[in-house]
């Protein structure tokens, strides 16, 4: 898409194009000032009374000391109760995007050390050094200063960078020393390497430790004294620092698990607003129109905050200008049929089944996965184009070959998700590796658009054995559309033990979508433990 | 190697070596050259810690150890060394640091006698030239060496090679082969009576001022002797 391309409000009179930025720091204020640029109202939602320091945007609105108390709607018409004070209000938004600031935690404790007034952080440093800073720093005239950095954890180069940076920039004053005493050190970002070596080249004093760190004892007159076993000669080293630079540790900011919980997205274990799911490519979440950036992603440097708003920017774009538009097939429920459990309401993991007069799907947030057509007890749901039982009887009806050279071998269907299996086994068949005989691959959307009846009518039309492929565990498209196909498939092998049938001849497993010759390594182990049963 | 008393950082100047150039800061400590190195473990030898205390600064102590001289200069170190550290010529950096009279005896000796008599041992030309018309004798003894000569200070020769000591001391059937290869293939060649002396032992002291006097010393014979080509085996 054009991403200077300017969103023309005239041609969709029928909906807001307001978007809701959770956050106040320098990659949400960034995502305010690009859509409004686009010629879109931005509103920044942010917790604290005053934000950090702002640079002004005639299109930004301000909600300062605002917090989400509840989000209702979908895609493209959310409505959002926001509170202030005692005061709620309502916003109407087409998207939301939730860029908080991390949080960042002095590391003190880890080196031992109270906070005091010869301990720093490195963003006070950092403030010190600035040019205009208000309070001029210290550090001329024989200076020394220790950096510690990542004895407790393994230091992250986003933290790394900054320390190193400092280090550089202090020692090219004249007289100033920098040591460097750092655990293990990750060097895997842009320019980290770099870093490093820029800071050893400018004089700083590298001291590593694994196992045995230094012990640091403040003296008299209040400086420190750093004892310490260089692990490389096996020496034992002393010094006197004027000055020490702690690290610090990243976290979720504090309002970002009430946020994530109010707008029913994911998180991961950290409590960052976005999984380690490999289809959550950049700012997706598992709703549609929910959009995460920067420091609420997970942990990144300032660089590549900024970065990430610019990113979220095109993200939010490409979802107003297309949200009318949808190349996914549609999936709708029986009216008569549905009998208002609310299964679907409970399975949907993209919040797209609206409960009004009757049950729908919400088209614009639904992302066809089909979890609720299969969990349905009154198979009231349906999917355009959709047919998995046709399919099915349709593979199985097929004539054997003539002559049948695999009179001998079982038939198996193989059920996949067509994001992980369907993939694999296109590369199984370019890479030239034929599946045995008598298999048949029955494709769908998600492990999760499979259910226990399609695993059960699989055996009726006459397969000896049914195997069911799903995508790895925490890498569902669909956040539990694996999960879910695991319970199915654990409860219909369950039926086929009650009915007096061997229920190894059901099989669940994950693939990811470059693993063809795993797949068929699978399909080939299965094939084989089918025979075995069948010839017991 | 490893002090009793801790060494005070604040006493340390790393920067005095980074106008080396050796790349001594890169050294991520992966040890690929401390597994490559033959002599690794030899008086605690690493040559990453040799590195390591060059990068620290630590130079005056790597000067004062064996360690520079337990290395062979081989270089096996450098041929892995992933960040390109320079480290055999970190060790005869560190060599050409050391006092020329605390350099190892023959090392410095044998030095001492090449830049003022010519060779090594101090061998006199008389005997110089007794032994290799010796050995000569003794080719021309053979069957199909009839009339066998050395050619000593030929002028307009095609080629000058020099003569290692050992090969006029205690290996002189060694340049047997030699010479009734140059005789087989019809080679024009001569061998100087002064300054033929071909090892360089500054390279191994890290003596850059000896070796430059050395060298010139051969180039000078190729301009008496009117040679243009030089054999220099060493």
């Amino acid at each position: 898409m054009n991403a200077h391309a300017t969103i023309d409000r005239r041609k969709q009179p029928s909906t807001t194009t307001e978007v809701m930025i959770f956050g106040g720091g320098a990659c949400a204020q960034k995502i305010a000032a690009n859509l409004a640029d686009h010629g879109i109202e931005a509103w920044l939602a942010a917790s604290e009374e005053a934000p950090p320091a702002a640079g002004h945007h005639d299109g930004i609105h301000w909600l300062t000391g605002t917090e989400l108390s509840t989000c209702r709607g979908f895609a493209g018409n959310f409505e959002l109760k926001l509170k202030r004070g005692n005061a709620l209000f309502r916003q109407l938004v087409s998207a939301i995007v939730v860029a908080e600031d991390d949080q960042r935690t002095p590391n003190y404790k880890p080196y031992g050390l109270p906070p005091h007034s010869r301990v720093m952080t490195i963003t006070s440093l950092e403030a010190m050094m600035h040019p205009q800073a208000s309070v001029k720093d210290r550090f001329d005239g024989g200076a020394r200063i220790a950096f510690l950095c990542g004895w407790q954890n393994d230091s992250h180069p986003a933290i790394a960078k900054r320390m190193l940076d400092g280090c550089r920039r202090l020692q090219r004053r004249s007289q100033v020393a920098t040591y460097f005493l750092t655990g293990n050190l990750k060097v895997a970002a842009t320019g980290a390497e770099t870093m490093v070596q820029a800071a050893k080249r400018s004089g700083t004093i590298f001291l590593k430790f694994t196992d045995q760190f230094p012990t640091i004892h403040t003296l008299a007159d209040s400086r420190f004294e750093i004892d310490c076993l260089d692990e490389l000669t096996r020496m034992p080293f002393r010094f006197k620092a004027d000055w020490i630079v702690v690290d610090e540790s990243i976290g979720p900011g504090r309002h970002l698990a009430a946020l994530v919980q109010g707008l029913g997205i994911e998180r991961d274990g950290i409590g960052f607003a976005q999984g380690d799911n490999v289809r959550r490519l950049s700012n997706a979440t598992n709703r549609r129109g929910i959009f995460v950036a920067g420091g609420s992603r997970g942990i990144l440097s300032d660089d590549e905050q900024l970065a990430d708003a610019d990113q979220a920017t095109l993200r939010v774009l490409a979802f107003l200008q297309n949200r009318e538009s949808r190349a996914l097939p549609k999936v709708e429920i029986q009216r008569g049929r549905c009998a208002r459990c609310l299964t679907c309401h409970r399975l949907c993991p993209h919040h797209a089944i609206e409960i009004g007069s009757r049950i729908s799907v919400v088209t614009a947030a639904c992302q066809s996965c089909g979890i609720c057509m299969a969990g349905c007890p009154a198979r009231a749901i349906r999917m355009e184009g959709l047919q998995i039982d046709a399919d099915l009887s349709r593979r199985m009806q097929r004539p054997a070959a003539p002559a049948d050279p695999f009179e001998k071998m079982p038939r198996v269907v193989v059920f996949g998700c067509a994001r992980s299996a369907g993939q694999a086994h296109a590369l199984t068949r370019l890479s030239g590796n034929a599946l045995p005989g008598g298999v048949q691959i029955v494709e769908a959307p998600c492990g999760g658009t499979i259910s226990g009846s399609h695993l059960l009518a699989a055996f009726e039309a006459g397969a000896d054995g049914v195997m069911l492929c799903t995508c790895h565990t925490d890498n569902c498209q669909s956040e539990i559309g694996n999960r879910v196909a695991r319970r199915r498939a654990e409860s219909a092998r369950d039926l086929l033990t009650a009915a007096g049938v061997e229920r190894d001849r059901l099989t669940i497993t994950s693939v990811a979508a470059n693993m063809g010759s795993e797949f068929h390594f699978l399909i080939k182990a299965f094939v084989d433990q089918i025979r075995a049963i069948k010839d017991t | 190697m490893a002090p009793d008393q801790p060494v005070r950082l604040e006493n340390l100047n790393p920067a005095c070596c980074t106008a080396w150039l050796h790349e001594q800061d890169l050294c991520l400590t992966c040890a690929m050259c401390a597994s490559a190195c033959p002599v690794a473990g030899v008086d605690d030898f690493d040559p990453r810690k040799m590195v390591r205390m060059v990068s620290l600064g630590m130079v005056d102590q790597v000067v004062r150890s064996r360690w520079p001289w337990i290395c062979t200069m081989c270089g096996k170190c450098e041929q892995v060394c992933p960040m390109g550290v320079g480290i055999a010529d970190i060790t005869r950096r560190i060599r050409s640091l050391r006092d020329d009279n605390r350099v190892p005896g023959i090392l410095h000796k044998g030095l001492a006698a090449a830049l003022e008599t010519g060779n090594n041992l101090s061998l006199p030309k008389e005997d110089f030239i007794f032994i290799l018309e010796d050995v000569a004798e003794e080719i021309a003894e053979e069957p199909g060496f009839e009339g066998f000569g050395v050619p000593i200070d030929k002028t307009g020769a095609r080629l000058l090679t020099t003569i290692h000591n050992k090969l006029v001391n205690t290996h002189t059937e060694d340049l047997k082969p030699w010479w009734k290869i140059f005789h087989a293939a019809g080679e024009d060649w001569t061998v100087a009576s002064d300054n033929w002396e071909g090892t360089s032992w500054g390279y191994f002291t890290g003596d850059d001022e000896a070796m430059k006097i050395m060298a010139g010393r051969i180039v000078e014979n190729m301009r008496r002797l009117e040679v243009d080509t030089l054999l220099w085996p060493e």
